[in-house]
């Protein structure tokens, strides 16, 4: 579904991702791991149009989206839950939801989507008049998840969902993120600090090491893999 | 209490126009995050469109009004467009100072184009009513009153454009994270032109509401254009609704100070006055705690 092909980004003069290839396969939940500044949100940040690749290609559906304006990659179904949440505080959660469906046309389908999301993550529903930044972390997670589903991706990508949260609700985040795989077919890209979870979760999973591609492989064969085991989840 | 009346009613109308101008600063503030200190002289450079439209061409007042505003319009989105967003990705600073280089500009342009001479621009509306009072007699120009309905529809639609259309809430949302709007599909760049658009407009509104009475001339907007940034910090520089309650305010206490204290001093009253509430409530009336030091 996703070709990512040799891609390089800078800043400034700095080199953050030294030529990187991977792959999202439709219907699967894909993982990109790795430490701190490997560049993990820079690949998610090129992909949604907001970082200018210097070398590469971003190939979707067979389609070249590498130097695509952000707006049209949304339309085309790339859709990125930004690390932070980076929600908008001062609006209620509903016009946080509506900001999510900007580039839908129906207002019925809109207003179906909502329901869902609603259904999805009950404790929105009961939050839906307060204002985004009176949420707590967990319900923030939540709704950035929700704002992001709210622009009908095909592709959802998601930075660092868990971040910051407490065990149980991180828990509750991903099984919501299962059953949007399984249940509705979506396609989910995953950056996660927290492997373990993630890869527990994944079906295949890539390891970035400072702009580079590192290992890849089965989530399942991941977590088996001593230097994984070793240098990410600390057993 | 007649003259309290009067005064207050003066009060309102100086604090309309401020309140004007203020939203539109405001506005391109929040969307935008850069102070336009060419506000006022963009209102002014479009006025004298619709002065040259009315006099040199001979169009009617209502088409040379109307002519002026969407020039204004064009003007704000072209400045954004073609003069900010290209150092966006520097500074706030340099677009700062962009605006302070647009500001010489219309002012050059203006006194080469239209020379330093007053020029009358007409009411919109004639006439004067009175009103009766037990303690006397209220005067009120019917101009005064188009003033007070102008700003007041101007703020209600606003609120009204904010709060309950698609646009309005894409404008909110950037205006609150900017790179979290993109990443919803909303074009960041249409809505910093709109905003800018329409701020500018605003200042030509309140050009041709306040042209009688100050003649049109290169620097006819730079009194209401410090008391809108000033009006527009007691509310609070990042609130719309502060703003059109900081600049009421101001043009109530200047005119109470200029009638009961001292004309020549009522500026600096003023000031003082908000200073000190400033003091008090550093955010301002309506303000959000933190706003970025640009």
């Amino acid at each position: 579904m996703l070709k990512i092909e040799g891609l390089e980004v800078y800043y400034g003069y700095v080199m953050a991702l030294k030529g990187i290839t991977f792959q999202v396969k439709e219907k699967t939940i894909t993982a990109l791991l790795g430490a701190n500044g490997a560049g993990k949100s820079t690949t998610l940040n090129t992909i949604s149009g907001l970082i200018r690749a210097k070398r590469g290609k971003i190939i979707y559906k067979e389609k070249e989206m590498t130097h695509e304006d952000s707006s049209r990659i949304v339309k085309a179904g790339i859709v990125q839950c930004p690390e932070g949440r980076m929600l908008f505080p001062s609006l209620t959660v509903k016009e946080n939801l509506l900001a999510g469906a900007y580039n839908q046309t129906k207002r019925t389908s809109v207003l179906e989507d909502m329901e869902d999301v609603l259904k999805l993550f009950p404790i929105l529903s009961e939050r839906r008049k307060q204002m985004a930044g009176t949420l707590s972390g967990g319900e923030q997670q939540m709704l950035a998840i929700g704002r992001a589903l709210m622009a009908s991706p095909q592709l959802l990508m998601l930075d660092e969902p868990s971040l910051g949260l407490a065990p149980k609700i991180a828990e509750q985040i991903f099984d919501r993120l299962i059953m949007l795989n399984k249940e509705r077919d979506l396609t989910i890209l995953l950056v996660e600090q927290n492997a373990n979870a993630a890869l527990a979760i994944c079906d295949y999973a890539y390891i970035l090491e400072t702009g580079k591609m590192g290992l890849s492989g089965k989530g399942k064969d991941l977590l088996q893999n001593p230097l994984v085991r070793q240098k990410y989840l600390g057993a | 209490m007649t003259m309290f009346l009067q005064q207050l009613i003066l009060g309102l109308r100086g604090g309309s126009l401020i309140a004007l101008v203020a939203l539109g600063i405001v506005m391109i503030f929040k969307t935008t995050g850069v102070v336009n200190f060419a506000y006022g002289y963009m209102g002014m450079f479009s006025i004298y469109i619709a002065y040259t439209f009315l006099n040199t061409v001979g169009a009617p007042l209502w088409l040379s009004v109307t002519i002026c505003i969407a020039f204004a319009f064009a003007l704000g989105a072209a400045a954004e467009r073609g003069l900010l967003r290209q150092v966006r990705h520097l500074s706030k600073g340099a677009m700062l100072i962009l605006t302070l280089g647009m500001l010489m500009i219309f002012e050059g342009l203006a006194l080469q184009i239209w020379k330093q001479d007053y020029r009358s621009f007409p009411n919109l509306v004639s006439g004067v009513r009175m009103i009766t009072i037990d303690t006397g007699r209220l005067v009120i120009r019917n101009q005064d009153i188009l003033i007070f309905i102008v700003a007041a529809a101007i703020m209600a639609g606003l609120f009204i454009y904010f709060k309950y259309t698609k646009t309005g809430l894409a404008i909110r949302a950037t205006a609150q994270n900017e790179n979290a709007a993109k990443l919803m599909g909303i074009k960041v760049g249409v809505i910093f032109a709109l905003s800018w658009g329409v701020g500018v407009s605003l200042g030509a509104v309140s050009a041709v509401l306040a042209a009688p009475r100050t003649f049109i001339h290169p620097n006819m907007m730079l009194p209401l254009q410090i008391r809108g940034l000033t009006g527009a910090v007691l509310g609070g520089f990042d609130s719309l609704p502060g703003a059109v309650v900081g600049g009421i305010l101001l043009g109530v206490i200047e005119q109470f100070m200029g009638a009961y204290i001292s004309e020549e001093l009522k500026m600096a009253l003023s000031l003082l006055i908000i200073l000190v509430v400033l003091l008090v409530k550093p955010s301002g009336l309506m303000g959000s705690k933190a706003i970025e030091r640009v």
